[in-house]
């Protein structure tokens, strides 16, 4: 199995007023394809900032993060973008999606990105709609769906471009128990099935537990 | 394609709050872009109206003091590029049943072109401004005294009783009409001044003054030298309506600037939402850059598209105040329009780059 991403010696600060405050110090850490892990950690102990910078939607402080073999510093705005583009697929507590379009647009739009045709994009993003179960929401507009729905739009939206590698920040933290359990299943499924790399930041021990890694964010370190 | 299908939705929006403000900023740009091509083309009318009303009736593009005798020569010169017209000058006292008017009076014959409508002809006797006719209750003859020159060189006056030969009136009104009359050139008296009028028509009056003095003409005089207070004046009123229409222009574009920064802000979680899709920063703003370019060229021309039917209906709606020359400055108004599309272009790629690079993918993967 080849790596997805490394990170090395990687470390965050803030500029709080006069003082410098560290929340991330001397991480390594890498992930392979097909690797599910598990981020947990108190409130505040820098989770999603850990994800941002795996993500490259932060840059750390210090330490380097390498994106199969390109060093992520070397990337420009263009290079990063495309990396979100073609290799990293998003799930956060807050769905994020695009008020304006339906469960079918909001899905086809990062197919229309990487410069698919308009059929092509709305053919494969109705199948991926159809595996999360939405094949009959497929005009409906985000206002129109449950909590439970929109994260599966979100879910499909974020593996209709086959990444490499899901990132994902308590995905089911804004849901019901019974929406949660439904969302975890198929997050896991997917990911399995299309053998994904996924990075799990969560509070639910039953869910991260379900990851092949478990590790814990604390005094600023990453423990197994 | 992708582009071109987020501009629509965006422009188009199918969320209720989204696509009220989308109207609420368009109807802000139309409104604005009404009040400044309105106020401008008033003005315009205004200023060029005024100009050209005192050029001619009182003061006439170029004046040539004298040189009565080079008429013939300089009206067959002159013939394809100036209309040109001789007329002399005296001064007078009007007697009337409510008493005595120093009047300003014109010696002029068939060629003169000095913009007076009159009913009745000029022969031995005088036109009066309606009002001097209606203050000598409508007689046929009017008490004129004026200087003439007597035996050797002095000069006496005389009154004496002229027939009224018809009435008249100019653009100008009252404050031109009530202290001119108009009798016949071959009624003027030897003293009287001579002057020859140029209107020019195909070169510019200032070249005109020029090719004159060049010829050797005397006290040639423009109308900005005869009418040099008024016109410093009214160059002053533009001046200030200069300023007070670029301040209008001005809040306008603060206006431009705060719906960039509102609709940037209203945007910002779906800006992150964009952003981790791949689509960069720069092509995000350069979306919401077209939005903004295309809602400022919507509303201006929408705007000026009502200003143009406004000032087509204020001539009939207030007719006497404005003309049937009122009309779009359109050459201003494609300046003005082409400066606010550009700046909402920019305003809003600043608003968009700045939200996307301070806070809004934050936000997005921080808020619930």
């Amino acid at each position: 199995m080849s790596e997805v991403f490394r990170l090395e010696g990687v470390g965050k600060s803030f500029i709080s007023g006069r003082e410098s405050l560290e929340i991330l110090k001397g991480i390594d850490f890498s992930l392979n394809e097909g690797v599910s892990v598990a981020i947990q950690g108190k409130s505040g102990s820098g989770k999603s900032t850990l994800l941002s910078i795996m993500a490259l939607i932060e840059r750390p402080t210090v330490g380097r993060v390498i994106y199969q073999k390109v060093e992520a510093q070397d990337l420009d705005e263009r290079g990063i973008a495309e990396l979100h583009a073609r290799r990293m697929g998003f799930v956060f507590q807050n769905s994020l999606l695009l008020e304006d379009f339906t469960a079918l647009e909001n899905v086809a739009l990062p197919l229309m990105n990487i410069a698919l045709s308009k059929r092509e994009s709305y053919e494969r993003a109705e199948g991926f709609l159809q595996r999360v179960g939405l094949g009959e929401r497929l005009a409906h507009r985000p206002t129109e769906l449950s909590g439970g729905e929109r994260q599966r739009v979100a879910l499909a939206r974020a593996l209709v471009t086959k990444p490499s590698v899901l990132f994902a920040d308590e995905p089911t933290g804004a849901l019901d128990e019974e929406s949660a359990r439904m969302v975890e299943d198929l997050v896991l499924e997917t990911v399995s099935e299309e053998k994904l790399a996924l990075v799990l930041v969560t509070h639910n021990p039953a869910f991260a537990s379900r990851c092949e890694r478990v590790l814990t964010l604390s005094g600023k370190e990453l423990h197994e | 394609m992708m582009f071109r299908f987020l501009l629509s939705r965006y422009l188009f929006s199918h969320d209720r709050r989204h696509r009220g403000r989308n109207i609420r900023i368009l109807v802000g740009l139309v409104f604005s872009m009404l009040v400044l091509s309105t106020v401008l083309s008033v003005m315009d009318y205004m200023q060029k109206g005024r100009f050209e009303d005192l050029k001619r009736v009182r003061s006439f593009p170029v004046v040539i003091e004298g040189g009565e005798e080079m008429y013939e020569e300089l009206k067959r010169e002159f013939s394809s590029s100036a209309i040109v017209f001789p007329y002399r000058t005296g001064e007078g006292l009007i007697r009337s049943s409510r008493g005595t008017t120093p009047v300003e009076i014109r010696y002029i014959d068939e060629a003169y072109e000095g913009g007076i409508s009159h009913s009745g002809d000029i022969e031995d006797g005088i036109l009066l401004p309606v009002s001097l006719f209606f203050e000598n209750e409508r007689r046929g003859s009017i008490a004129l005294s004026r200087l003439e020159k007597g035996n050797r060189i002095r000069s006496t006056v005389r009154e004496r009783e002229y027939t009224v030969d018809g009435i008249y009136r100019t653009a100008l009104g009252h404050s031109f009409d009530d202290n001119m009359v108009f009798m016949s050139l071959d009624a003027a008296p030897e003293d009287a001044v001579h002057h020859l009028a140029f209107i020019p028509y195909a070169l510019n009056e200032e070249k005109l003054a020029e090719l004159l003095r060049k010829r050797g003409c005397a006290r040639v005089v423009l109308w900005k030298e005869a009418e040099e207070s008024l016109y410093g004046a009214m160059m002053l009123e533009k001046s200030v309506m200069t300023v007070l229409l670029s301040s209008l222009f001005l809040i306008v574009l603060v206006e431009l600037h705060r719906d960039a920064v509102i609709f940037a802000s209203a945007r910002r979680k779906e800006l992150g939402a964009l952003y981790l899709m791949g689509i960069g920063r720069r092509r995000i703003s350069l979306l919401f850059a077209a939005i903004g370019s295309l809602l400022a060229l919507t509303g201006g021309l929408l705007g000026i598209l009502l200003s143009a039917i406004l000032l087509k209906a204020l001539p009939h709606v207030m007719d006497g105040l404005f003309g049937a020359a009122l009309h779009l400055d359109i050459i201003s108004l494609a300046t003005i329009l082409i400066l606010v599309v550009l700046l909402s272009t920019l305003l809003y790629q600043n608003a968009f780059r700045r939200t996307l690079e301070r806070d809004a993918v934050d936000a997005a993967i921080r808020e619930v």
